[in-house]
């Protein structure tokens, strides 16, 4: 799976967190967010992670970054196996790995300006003089669409679509070559969420960033991906070129979840299908194929035997044993 | 579908005093529901969309809120002068609401069918029994066959399972207007279509009327007969849903459309953006609030405020370029009005 030019490979991540209880809070269980999970991503793409809330894909994002420690699996990002870095080591690393985060209200430290917020990676990997920094910190305002006269300004003062403009600013400061993303437009409205999107690939094109673009609305996942991975129940079920996976999905998951976005076009032909039932618990995964409790065409040997993820021709991964039959 | 009017809000303002200045979060919006219709209220967060749907229930906190003018009837009675009894009267009995956020709504420490027993008791003067009995039907129509869903605490129910349960709440006493606001936005997009489908069956089945608050045209467009779209504590324009995604005609209702991505389609360019922020509710700009954003503004536009004028039957908009004989220019149909696909 490992091309030439992959930027980040990902071999069958795990990460358990385990549910402690009773009085000397003993393990009693683990939640499996993220489940054995493979792929890799190029230099200059943009790869998409959707999936509905619980099915792991933040903490999918979290953990390449190593903000929560892998139970088990691979992380090489160039060539660097990042589950071996000691922790000293991945700070340093993180230079070239940042992330931008959902809640441009709860990601900046109130008490700070912003020109304080996005001068802080810098002083933390040791760059620069105090004035080179300053200049840069004005450079990144000027970059993100806001102005110099900002930088004295606090959070509180901004509106959401310009708070994670100074997000993008933070992460851009030491010059990553990958940013992980984490639902960077679901807090903001359509018009806003616009101008950010536009923002992010302007940014990609000019600095030949790679993104991982984690988010649940698939409409704009389509529209800034080159390639999309689906996620179920800690698990990538589907993973394709973007326009083939929303033209041809394969996996009855995919199918289900595309054909439920409400689509602003009144004539559209709708042929929707309606998945009965919730997301079983992360807890207790189902056996087998996680999704065969909701599946519409689950046969005997899904409830046994989980699913191996493969390719089918030219990339595109499924996980389903309607593949095989 | 009967025309008759159920709603009829009328150059509604509700004003809020607070100490750094007024906030006209409605000023002075119409809009009517007729019986058995469903129309969406579309918005970005403040324009006032759920000001309106909190004003119609009576629920503004006053002070700091205040009807300033502007009359809300429904069925002919005016609700902005009725007493705080009268208002309970028809809340819950023939107006019923359900929010964006079902585990906020519903009481964590009682019992579903407790709470459901007491909505339902309060308004009719049913047996504990029979109480029960029609929780238990309404929760069987919202399609939770559950046996011990009256014994079940919030807590143990999901997301779309909870807002099955407020919905059945909402439905119990048969009202004649159900308000929604924002119902689907912290579901996920399976779960949605669950609950947009149980909407759907319910207004066909028991011809209630929806007013439909969202910010997601995708909702719209399955769902609503009308719209009307909002815009900094105004109606900027109200059509049917049809002509909303065929042939709107304000700038702002043209760029909302123009800046959602397109599930359907290939990987574009570039999305088209609204350029600039929604204008501080404190310091709204003279003239048209939408002309420090809009590609069209005009001289006119920025001293005085456009009228919401008719441009077909049942269609309404706020804007110079459609008022005739008053802007430079009237651009009618040829440049204003955008092909969706």
């Amino acid at each position: 799976m490992a091309a030439a030019e992959a930027l980040l490979n990902v071999r069958n991540l795990k990460k358990y967190f385990p549910i402690r209880g009773g009085i000397f809070q003993r393990k009693i269980g683990e939640v499996r967010a993220v489940d054995d999970i493979s792929f890799s991503i190029r230099k200059g793409e943009t790869m998409g992670l959707v999936g509905e809330s619980g099915c792991g894909k933040s903490t999918a994002g979290r953990t390449i970054l190593r903000l929560y420690e892998p139970t088990a699996g691979e992380i090489e990002f160039d060539g660097v196996n990042l589950t071996e870095l000691s922790p000293e080591e991945m700070r340093k690393k993180r230079r070239d790995l940042q992330m931008v985060f959902q809640d441009p209200f709860a990601s900046l430290n109130p008490r700070k300006t912003v020109g304080q917020i996005v001068e802080e990676p810098l002083i933390v990997h040791g760059i620069g003089t105090p004035k080179e920094r300053k200049e840069r910190v004005r450079e990144l305002l000027q970059v993100v669409g806001l102005d110099t006269y900002h930088a004295e300004r606090y959070p509180h003062q901004f509106s959401g679509g310009q708070r994670q403009r100074v997000g993008i600013a933070r992460a851009l400061a030491v010059h990553p070559r990958l940013i992980i993303a984490d639902e960077p437009v679901s807090a903001l409205d359509v018009s806003i969420q616009s101008q950010v999107i536009n923002l992010m690939e302007d940014l990609q094109e000019q600095f030949g960033l790679t993104y991982l673009f984690i988010a649940h609305d698939l409409s704009v996942v389509r529209h800034i991906s080159d390639r999309v991975g689906v996620m179920y129940l800690g698990r990538l079920v589907e993973l394709a070129d973007s326009d083939e996976l929303y033209d041809e999905p394969l996996h009855p998951y995919t199918k289900a979840l595309l054909s439920a976005v409400p689509i602003p076009e009144p004539d559209a032909k709708r042929e929707r299908i309606i998945l009965s039932g919730d997301l079983p618990s992360p807890t207790d995964p189902p056996a087998g194929c996680a999704f065969h409790t909701r599946c519409p065409e689950a046969m005997d040997i899904c409830r046994e035997v989980r699913p191996s993820f493969q390719d089918q021709g030219g990339g595109h991964f499924v996980a389903c044993h309607l593949m095989t039959k | 579908m009967t025309t008759k009017p159920l709603l009829e809000i009328s150059q509604l303002q509700m004003h809020f005093f607070t100490d750094k200045g007024v906030v006209r979060a409605v000023d002075g919006i119409d809009l009517t529901v007729n019986e058995g219709e469903v129309v969406g209220l579309v918005g970005e967060s403040g324009c006032g969309k759920s000001v309106t749907s909190l004003s119609i229930m009576g629920l503004v906190p006053s002070p700091p809120g205040k009807i300033v003018g502007g009359s809300i009837k429904f069925a002919g009675r005016e609700l902005t002068t009725m007493s705080k009894k009268e208002l309970r009267k028809i809340r819950g009995n023939e107006i019923s609401m359900i929010f964006q956020e079902p585990m906020t709504s519903l009481n964590p420490v009682f019992t579903i069918g407790n709470q459901m027993v007491e909505a339902i008791r309060l308004h009719t003067d049913m047996s504990k029994k029979e109480a029960q009995e029609r929780a238990r039907d309404m929760l069987n129509k919202v399609g939770i066959a559950r046996a011990d869903i009256l014994t079940a605490y919030p807590h143990e129910l999901s997301g779309g399972m909870r807002q099955r349960v407020m919905i059945a709440m909402a439905m119990s006493l048969g009202p004649r207007l159900l308000i929604a606001d924002e119902p689907t936005t912290a579901l996920d997009v399976t779960i949605q279509a669950q609950i947009l489908d149980l909407m759907r069956t319910l207004n066909q089945e028991s011809q209630t009327a929806i007013l439909l608050i969202t910010h997601d045209l995708g909702v719209v467009a399955e769902m609503c007969d009308r719209v009307v779209v909002m815009y900094a504590g105004q109606v900027v324009e109200e059509t049917d849903n049809r002509s909303l995604f065929r042939n709107s005609h304000h700038p702002y209702t043209q760029g909302l459309l123009k800046s959602i991505p397109k599930l359907s389609k290939q990987r574009s360019k570039r999305l088209y953006s609204i350029k600039g922020n929604v204008p501080n509710p404190r310091n709204m700009p003279q003239g048209c609030r939408f002309a420090p954003r809009c590609d069209f503004a005009m001289d006119i536009c920025h001293q005085k405020m456009p009228d919401l004028v008719e441009v077909a039957p049942g269609h309404q908009t706020r804007c110079w370029l459609h008022v005739k004989g008053e802007g430079e220019v009237d651009l009618g149909s040829s440049r204003s009005t955008t092909q969706c696909s």
